[in-house]
């Protein structure tokens, strides 16, 4: 039986037939695209749903934040209120908020140490001081790499037909992308992790103020400490908790 | 009797080895400039130290579409349909904006049958390292002209070209990518360097790289052997290339190098070679495309650099995150949320 046959039988059949009728004829429009769709659902099993995620267990549930670092010659780049936090210090503050959270580790701030990861492993007495004051599982150094809110300004079409008009808005739109390295106590990588977080501020039709830059800026950063935070989970095995801080 | 234990293999800085970063024992001919070119992407990577599983290779049909099997093993990939890399390279590096994406193409799959999909690939700045191994000639098909054989290049059986070839290059720069450079498969220092600035590039890189087929196009005659390459290669400038990673500072003589920032911290620095020439100034650098077509030159060099050409995805303004890795209650929009959309439509 023809298509055109099968579709004149549904036709024929009053409101329910010209309903299947209908559908038929979906079916049919529908087929046309098998191919395409096939093509589609061949890209997406192969890359699409291909997964960045890396091996993201650390050896323990206790890590130390040793060091966040942005060049100063990118920093100059960074416009930040009066009294606003440097990306550096908002990074390592967000950081040890998002990995703790749920108490998923415990993080200790170890930036004090005033160990770069260049030198664990390598600087005997500065490593040995550092796993002394803040024994860990793990040791977390931070780069960042291009952070900034930029000004942005867009147009937007409002309303329809006639009464259709295009407002200008403006915006600042956060953007930070950081490399995090972990390390083992004698130096080792265990892995390095880049991520990148971005926050719009709203969208005015006068352009913000600075105050808002810097917002957009730390938002973006707190997202990306987020980001970095959630690849991460703590391993059966490791060192006994760290030890509180005594005086 | 003692025995002499081998030595460590040398780690990169996330502690894998070059062996990671290999591939399949490579089936093309011996001396074929596309393996130089596959050893040159193996260490491009491993220098950067840049995880395998992050890199997504892409290629098209053609002797130069077999070699992403050759090298990253550990990424994910796709071989697709002749000349349609750039369709897949676009929705995967959408869909993930995580990856790293390579694409490998030859003469005939980008210049050719993949011209249409070449040019939108480009306009739409997706981020893709885009290495053409251009050759001249169809290897797969016994050697027939491509559309980038010169104008008076003879074929290995006898016969020359007539047609006007398509300047891969200058195509690329006048549909505005941000980062443009050719060079020679025998030029292994300034094919890494170029390489690893192509990748840490945020936009559409193109790298238009003369690869010899040995086979069918590598006589006396053809502007596309290793003895025409090496006799009339002209770089326009030294180019070095210092990743972000790395704290060294070099020495340099003032008013020889320029450096070009990225925007992660990385430079790119060329250090003159008695040229004057500016690879930011487009005016210039089509200028002198131009001359270098008519005086028949064959210039090699990053050709042009626009390091902070906003990508795709930015320009469309879509989320980091691979989208698989997004929960439902970020893909749907809740039924206030549509209504709100819908509204700023009416």
């Amino acid at each position: 039986m023809t298509r055109v046959a099968k579709s004149r039988r549904f036709q024929a059949r009053g409101a329910a037939g010209s309903e299947s009728a209908h559908n038929h004829r979906m079916i049919q429009s529908l087929r046309t695209l098998r191919p395409g769709i096939a093509l589609l659902a061949l890209g997406l099993f192969a890359t699409g749903c291909a997964t960045t995620a890396p091996e993201t267990t650390l050896p323990g549930r206790n890590l130390a934040l040793i060091d966040v670092q942005y060049p100063e010659s990118r920093m100059s780049g960074v416009a930040m209120a009066a009294g606003e936090e440097t990306p550096t210090a908002r990074m390592g503050k967000s950081l040890i908020r998002e990995l703790g959270r749920d108490g998923k580790f415990q993080v200790v701030d170890a930036r004090g140490a005033g160990v770069r990861p260049a030198e664990l492993g390598k600087d005997a007495a500065k490593t040995a001081a550092l796993v002394r004051s803040a024994p860990a599982d793990a040791y977390l150094g931070v780069r960042l790499l291009d952070c900034a809110a930029r000004a942005i300004t867009e147009t937007e079409r409002r309303g329809s037909g006639p009464t259709a008009v295009e407002v200008t808005v403006y915006l600042f739109r956060g953007e930070c992308t950081a490399e995090m390295t972990a390390y083992d106590p004698t130096g080792k990588i265990l892995k390095v992790l880049q991520k990148s977080g971005r926050w719009d501020s709203p969208r005015q039709e006068r352009p913000d103020s600075g105050a808002m830059q810097s917002q957009a800026l730390t938002n973006a950063v707190d997202n990306t400490a987020n980001r970095i935070a959630r690849e991460f989970k703590p391993g059966q095995a490791g060192a006994p908790a760290a030890a509180p801080e005594t005086k | 009797m003692s025995a002499t234990l081998p030595a460590a293999p040398k780690t990169n800085r996330i502690g894998l080895a070059k062996a990671d970063y290999e591939g399949a024992k490579s089936t093309l001919c011996l001396g074929c400039g596309h393996d130089v070119i596959t050893k040159q992407i193996v260490t491009a990577f491993f220098e950067l130290g840049i995880e395998p599983r992050r890199v997504a290779k892409f290629s098209g049909i053609g002797c130069s579409s077999k070699t992403p099997a050759y090298f990253l093993n550990r990424a994910w990939g796709v071989n697709a349909v002749h000349g349609r890399m750039p369709s897949v390279a676009t929705g995967a590096l959408l869909a993930n904006p995580e990856l790293v994406g390579i694409g490998v193409s030859g003469d005939g799959d980008t210049a050719s049958i993949g011209v249409g999909q070449f040019v939108h690939l480009v306009r739409r700045n997706i981020p893709l390292v885009y290495v053409v191994e251009n050759n001249g000639v169809y290897g797969l098909t016994k050697g027939q002209f491509s559309a980038t054989a010169d104008v008076g290049s003879t074929l290995k059986g006898g016969g020359a070209n007539d047609l006007v070839p398509i300047d891969i290059c200058g195509l690329a720069i006048e549909l505005g990518c941000g980062f443009v450079a050719r060079s020679f498969s025998g030029d292994m220092k300034q094919l890494q360097s170029i390489l690893q600035a192509a990748i840490t590039h945020r936009g559409t890189s193109v790298i238009d790289v003369i690869s010899p087929c040995v086979t069918f196009n590598d006589h006396e005659g053809s502007t596309k052997s290793y003895k025409y390459a090496k006799d009339h290669e002209e770089p326009l400038h030294d180019i070095g290339f210092v990743p972000y990673f790395d704290d060294t500072v070099a020495e340099v003589p003032p008013g020889e190098v320029r450096d070009v920032p990225f925007p992660d911290g990385s430079v790119v620095r060329f250090h003159s070679v008695g040229r004057d020439y500016d690879p930011t100034d487009k005016d210039q650098v089509l200028a002198t495309l131009h001359r270098s077509r008519t005086a028949k030159e064959f210039l090699t060099g990053i050709l042009y650099l626009e390091p902070e050409k906003p990508s795709f995805a930015r320009l469309l303004n879509t989320v980091e995150e691979p989208l698989t890795t997004l929960g439902e209650e970020r893909l749907r929009p809740s039924r206030e949320a549509l209504a709100a959309i819908l509204e700023a439509y009416r």
